[in-house]
């Protein structure tokens, strides 16, 4: 079985600074993001997923997140049986990624407070985790579970280690308790502080449970890499 | 409040004791530590240590009105402030310019390590810089299964290098700062311990009055209005003090704290005087009988690259400006191996005994009669700290 667990945001510094080796595995790399002008969520996992930029095609949206892509444009065609869970560009859950970015919104124009912010953020994680561990129980070749907490949590308080170093926990804990044949781990880019807040940083993170002894790689590789993988 | 000094090296848990310090004592902030907390119990985790000292460290670098290098807690009895010492240079140079100064200070070993370079060093400097009494904290105790004889050892060690340096030892205490053991709460590990936790021995040091009486120096003169900043003592209406150098007397006729006029203040203060006599920016006006010199020993920290003999400096002592000269270096110390030689300069890290002598006379005191006016920096032609002093 392949594993992707695709983490929105996830800093590669983060992780080497509280040492996470359910996060590191046996690989684990910065990947090359720097093709696309802004590090924007949606276009870089429809690009992963596609294994070629798409940048251009996203951007002519009016509103990014309407954007998806057909199965039969991603590296699951290869698949008979697979699973996207709230994937962007694919499978994402349209109604809370739209009410997490309106919460965002109001917690700047002083609507809402940081404790109501990250509830709403912990039941959405909460969800997508037990979907995710369900999807365990039945025979997919593939699956592929986004969890955008580090991101989420990240704009609010990437500043604050105390709070992030749990929430780094919380994802490798959920890595470290799945086996699989090839596993992935990535992020769409990774975050940096301003303040107590976090912005995109123009480079992911990746790591595997199979050395590829691959350098800096840019996230539109990792399609290639996980048909390579199949065959 | 009482000042104190961390002493050590780095890697020796001093972040980690700083935490427990203010976690066991519930001195961090509430709000911070709450938001932690909401956020461990979502994820269905333990809030660990590791985190509270994250916090701590966030919080500090968030008050940016306050010293990165202190930090405050309180315990029953009364409140502190914990000036780490990140490097001599940093210290000093809080000490010269009056931010920081610490009468005791806490060496830190790690018990797996011994003493190394950095701990030799800062024990070096606490004696140079008056912090004559030192709590010793063995930590890492966890790392060696809390045995009384790896404590021994180190702690022998120790009593060497501050017998060596004539520094006091106040107490010896076997600590693990991550798991609290003795820091505030008592040890059940380590039962052949029978001394003192870490905060009863801090609650039981006597802050010791200093010798000077009431002293203000003057900061400024608006239309007979005099700013000045009260170091010392009290001051009333119709007290008549010594005005240095002059050493005119002169007589308080009015005292305003803030835009009240008040009969009376104590200090540490920052007021307005009207007096009988005018006062000037630099004057310093006392009860305490001060020495007035154009030349004077000093023991000179240099903190930048080179302080040469003859050249001309300036020398600033609170409100005080001179140009000043290093006449003589009579000996030089330096913080890399600690050995006393003779010198025609200072260094960066160098710590000398010179003679300095000023265009003007200068109003100062000793360190055991006033520490306030006994500390000075020397400043290089475009305004920077070169150089702390303190005259013994």
């Amino acid at each position: 079985m392949i594993l992707i667990l695709a983490y929105d945001g996830l800093e590669y510094n983060y992780v080497g600074e509280f040492n996470l080796k359910g996060l590191m595995q046996k690989d684990f790399g910065k990947t090359d993001i720097s093709e696309f002008s802004e590090p924007r969520t949606m276009v870089l996992w429809s690009s992963f997923l596609a294994g070629k930029n798409l940048e251009k095609r996203i951007l002519k949206l009016k509103n990014i997140w309407k954007f998806k892509l057909k199965p039969k444009e991603t590296f699951f065609k290869h698949f008979k049986k697979w699973k996207a869970i709230d994937v962007p560009g694919l499978t994402h859950k349209e109604e809370e990624h739209e009410l997490e970015r309106k919460l965002l919104k109001m917690y700047f124009e002083e609507n809402l407070s940081i404790k109501e912010y990250d509830k709403i953020v912990f039941e959405h994680h909460k969800e997508n985790k037990e979907e995710f561990f369900k999807s365990l129980e039945e025979d997919y070749e593939i699956i592929m579970a986004y969890f955008p907490l580090a991101d989420l949590i990240g704009h609010l308080s990437f500043g604050l280690k105390s709070k992030m170093r749990l929430v780094y926990k919380e994802l490798e804990s959920i890595a470290k308790k799945v086996e699989a044949d090839f596993k992935l781990i990535i992020s769409d880019h990774g975050m940096k502080a301003v303040g107590r807040y976090g912005d995109h940083s123009n480079y992911g993170f990746w790591s595997t449970n199979k050395k590829l002894g691959t350098k800096n790689p840019k996230i539109t590789d990792f399609a290639t890499l996980i048909l390579n993988f199949s065959k | 409040m009482l000042s104190i000094a961390l002493l050590g090296h780095v890697d020796h848990g001093k972040s980690t004791l700083i935490g427990r310090l203010v976690y066991d004592t519930k001195s961090l902030p509430k709000e911070r530590l709450e938001e932690i907390e909401n956020v461990a119990r979502a994820l269905g985790q333990k809030l660990e240590f590791a985190h509270v000292v994250d916090a701590l460290e966030e919080e500090r670098l968030e008050q940016k009105t306050i010293e990165a290098s202190q930090t405050f807690f309180r315990t029953k009895k009364r409140e502190y402030v914990l000036i780490d010492v990140p490097g001599h240079k940093e210290y000093i140079k809080n000490m010269a310019t009056g931010a920081s100064f610490a009468k005791f200070g806490i060496l830190i070993v790690d018990v797996t390590k011994g003493i190394e370079e950095q701990t030799k060093r800062h024990a070096f400097l606490a004696k140079l810089l008056g912090i004559n009494n030192v709590i010793v904290v063995i930590n890492k105790m966890d790392l060696v299964n809390y045995k009384k004889k790896k404590f021994n050892l180190v702690c022998k060690k120790v009593n060497e290098l501050l017998e060596k340096l004539k520094l006091k030892k106040v107490a010896c205490i076997p600590i693990s700062a991550y798991y609290g053991d003795n820091v505030v709460k008592r040890s059940k590990k380590m039962d052949w311990y029978r001394g003192r936790t870490l905060v009863e021995v801090l609650d039981s040091l006597k802050e010791g009055e200093e010798k000077g009486k009431t002293t203000l120096v003057v900061q400024d003169n608006y239309d007979g209005l005099a700013f000045a900043y009260l170091i010392k003592g009290s001051l009333h209406v119709g007290q008549k003090l010594t005005c240095y150098p002059e050493k005119k007397v002169v007589r308080i006729e009015e005292i305003l704290d803030g835009d009240k006029k008040v009969k009376r203040v104590d200090a540490p203060k920052a007021i307005a005087i009207k007096t009988n006599k005018k006062v000037k920016r630099g004057d310093v006006l006392s009860l305490s009988k001060l020495n007035t010199k154009s030349s004077f020993r000093t023991r000179l920290f240099c903190l930048d690259s080179k302080i040469i003999e003859n050249k001309k400096y300036k020398l600033r002592l609170f409100t005080q400006e001179r140009e000043a000269e290093v006449k003589k270096i009579e000996s030089v110390v330096s913080l890399k191996d600690l050995k006393e030689k003779k010198a025609k300069h200072l260094k960066l890290g160098d710590i000398g005994i010179v003679k300095l002598r000023t265009n003007h006379k200068i109003v100062y005191s000793n360190f055991e009669e006033m520490r306030e006016l006994a500390r000075f920096v020397i400043l290089n032609r475009k305004g920077q700290i070169i150089a702390g002093g303190v005259i013994f």
